[in-house]
């Protein structure tokens, strides 16, 4: 399992990974203190982040339907024989 | 075909109970408390193409799935409450009918039946953590999982950080394809395969208006990761072998997310999610959600995701593995394609419940029905998997 780790984090030098990280990084520096009268617009449902149960399905789908599949949207991986 | 116009009908229903629905300036939704909540989903799934696993690569994937959950919230006191989940799907499948060619029948069904329990504390304003147990049970395959997550949010809410943890642990029956089995034996030996997986989550306040979320993940399975009635051909060779995959697989899943409220009645959900895994398989995916809100109870949300990934380098097409390697498989779920799917949805929340629910209830026990959620898309593979999918979701609340 540690030559495999080994190998899968050689592969992290994917552009991917640096483009997800820079725009971390600006979004992240670029950050303004809202107080808590000022969120009307953050409040609202719309804007909440996470799957919401009608579009769950969809997720599950995923899972079944592609490789890269797993970790941090729908299942992780388990509970269904598939990918 | 017919189905997609039973589901277009109930998409028109919308415009009836848009007639009910009374404008109001309060812009937020009801907070969910002291309220108990029932949330009925029903979800379905038909798809097509022309490279089943079952058969080594080619022939009909022919599928429909019709799928049923009920989620249940209550609270049971200030700071703690308890989330129940139940479901099942029912579904058919013209491939998984062909393990066994000697058994003629319009496809294979099988019934799958799930329950998962939450339950989450919230001790301060700061700090919240969930625990989560379920299992679910296929004709073949049983699986038991435990789940954890603990929320920490700054002083001014502005920033919030998540870990999660969770495992699946699965039995299932193998069996194997037809010309392929041990004399007198159709299936046997129990296989297992475990999942670990480990996330973080960190949201943060960008300005009043928007806001993004990056998650980062790492995923280990191991065990019986390949599927036993998947056939595989090989160059120059007549019969096929079982499909084979190595007993470990890590995966990177990244996501980075930002949401955006411009105006007063459009939200723009962008979400770019990158992947690798041992197998070599790397994966890009981009879905935007565009929420209009016509008003705080009616909101259509067009969307569109675009997925593009690597083949395994365990994956080739029908007949063209070299017989001399060690893991194969021609499952297209890990080959590389591009798939586009577009769809668009329906939420409806008025401030009296659905039909005016609320009124009309206010004598009884208080339940009304206080959302309904309708949302279909279509997906299209570039192997020719094509694919339509339904949800419907009706909420319910007691106080």
């Amino acid at each position: 399992m540690t030559r495999q780790f080994l190998k899968v984090f050689r592969l992290a030098r994917h552009s991917g990974i640096a483009a997800l990280a820079c725009a971390t990084f600006v979004i992240c520096i670029s950050c303004s203190s809202v107080k808590p009268w000022q969120k009307v617009f953050l409040n609202d449902e719309e804007m909440a982040f996470g799957s919401r149960r009608i579009d769950s399905y969809e997720k599950t789908i995923e899972t079944y339907r592609e490789g890269a599949s797993g970790g941090s949207s729908g299942k992780t991986g388990g509970g269904c024989g598939c990918n | 075909m017919r189905l997609q116009l039973i589901v277009l009908a109930i998409f028109s229903l919308p415009l009836f109970l848009l007639a009910q629905v009374t404008v109001s300036t309060d812009s937020t939704r009801r907070q969910k408390t002291n309220a108990v909540d029932v949330d009925f989903l029903f979800n379905y799934y038909q798809q097509d193409g022309n490279h089943s696993a079952v058969t080594g690569g080619t022939g009909t994937q022919e599928l429909n799935d019709f799928d049923g959950q009920i989620v249940a919230y209550t609270p049971i006191d200030s700071v703690s409450a308890l989330n129940f989940q139940m479901g099942m799907n029912y579904y058919t499948s013209a491939s998984t009918d062909n393990i066994d060619f000697r058994i003629s029948s319009a496809s294979r069904h099988d019934l799958r039946v799930q329950g998962y329990v939450t339950y989450s504390r919230k001790p301060d304003s700061e700090n919240s953590f969930d625990v989560t147990v379920g299992s679910s049970i296929e004709s073949d395959y049983i699986s038991k999982s435990l789940s954890a997550r603990y929320t920490r949010s700054s002083d001014d809410r502005n920033r919030n950080f998540s870990i999660l943890a969770s495992a699946y642990l699965d039995n299932w029956v193998v069996i194997f394809p037809q010309e392929l089995r041990k004399p007198g034996l159709a299936s046997l030996e129990t296989g297992k395969r475990q999942s670990f997986s480990m996330g973080s989550t960190f949201q943060q306040v960008i300005s009043k208006r928007t806001q993004a979320e990056f998650s980062a993940g790492l995923v280990w399975q191991r065990g019986l990761l390949s599927t036993p009635f998947h056939r595989v051909y090989f160059s120059g060779k007549a019969l096929p072998r079982i499909e084979n995959l190595p007993d470990s697989r890590l995966k990177f899943p990244l996501t980075l997310q930002v949401n955006h409220f411009f105006g007063s009645h459009l939200v723009t959900r962008l979400s770019y999610r990158f992947y690798f895994d041992s197998f070599r398989i790397s994966g890009n995916s981009f879905l935007l959600e565009t929420p209009v809100k016509f008003s705080p109870s009616f909101t259509l949300t067009p969307f569109y995701r675009f997925h593009s990934q690597s083949a395994s380098r365990y994956f080739e097409a029908f007949a063209e593995h070299d017989s001399t390697v060690v893991y194969y498989t021609s499952d297209y779920d890990l080959s590389d394609f591009n798939s586009h799917r577009a769809g668009i949805g329906i939420h409806i929340a008025p401030a009296n419940g659905i039909l005016n629910s609320a009124n009309r209830n206010r004598r009884k026990a208080g339940g009304m029905m206080d959302e309904m959620g309708l949302r279909t898309s279509c997906l299209l593979r570039s192997d020719g998997l094509r694919a339509w999918m339904a949800s419907l979701n009706l909420s319910f609340q007691w106080r």
